[in-house]
């Protein structure tokens, strides 16, 4: 399986650079423009995850994502060593919809869009990585 | 990213100047928001035609804003492109949360002859 590494420092401000260079690399892939979209962002969100609460903002960590294509798709990971997502459950919740001001979620659509992105969602805690898995296949025809 | 603030027919319209309201920009907006608020703003169009990229940070700061108003006043959004427009879809907060205009003197317009709360 071929792939590429692409790692930053744990800044949020640094994340950009993650979705460009993963959008630059779906856009070669026979991937629609709405796939494309979708993984940018999921990719994005994992990393803010990672930043945000597995370093709890610290910035001397690293952010790893790497992009492997096979015959049938396209496998993101995203991975750090900070702590752990407190529960993985989370990543299979669906997203509720909110009618009111009160109703409105305070955290958990970064999750939810990730899955959005992909066919398959995988984590896996520490030792010593914790590992986001991201899986997208192509499409029939493409 | 920084903010262009104007006030027409009693609407605070807010310009984000800046292609993504991300993470590393959400609190930023938030604090913005805040100030507007705290200066005695109630009616706000907030205007994306800039902004090409926005993730759940950039979300959540909106919908920390709408929460900061409460009951106070309106909050509307407007010149959505085609990804943000995505993003409201997908999250589901196009289905009544958020008033969501196609141009920016349309949300005007609609927040200018809204019954005033409170």
């Amino acid at each position: 399986m071929d792939g590429i590494n692409l790692t930053i420092a744990s800044r949020l401000e640094l994340v950009h650079l993650l979705g460009l260079a993963v959008r630059g690399i779906c856009q070669g892939l026979p991937l629609t423009a709405d796939e494309t979209d979708a993984l940018e962002l999921a990719v994005c969100e994992a990393a803010n995850n990672s930043i945000k609460h597995a370093y709890k903002g610290r910035a001397d960590g690293k952010v790893r994502v790497t992009m492997a294509v096979d015959g049938t798709g396209l496998v993101i990971c995203v991975q750090d060593r900070g702590a752990p997502l407190d529960d993985a459950k989370q990543l299979t919740r669906d997203l509720a919809v909110a009618q009111t001001l009160e109703d409105l979620p305070e955290g958990g659509m970064g999750l939810f869009l990730i899955r959005n992105a992909a066919d398959s969602v995988g984590y896996k805690a520490g030792d010593p990585d914790n590992v986001l898995v991201i899986r997208k296949a192509f499409r029939k025809g493409s | 990213m920084d903010f262009q603030n104007k006030v027409e027919q009693g609407v605070t319209v807010v310009n984000i100047n800046g292609q993504r309201l991300d993470a590393s920009a959400a609190q930023l907006f938030k604090s913005h928001m805040v100030d507007l608020i705290q200066q005695g703003g109630t009616l706000f169009v907030l205007n994306l035609e800039a902004v090409d990229f926005m993730d759940s940070s950039g979300l959540a700061s909106l919908m920390s804003s709408m929460k900061t108003l409460g009951g106070r006043g309106e909050m509307a959004v407007c010149c959505l492109g085609e990804k943000v427009r995505k993003l409201f879809a997908i999250t589901r907060l196009d289905r009544g949360v958020f008033r969501i205009f196609d141009t920016e003197a349309e949300a005007v317009s609609a927040l200018s002859t809204a019954p005033r709360a409170g």
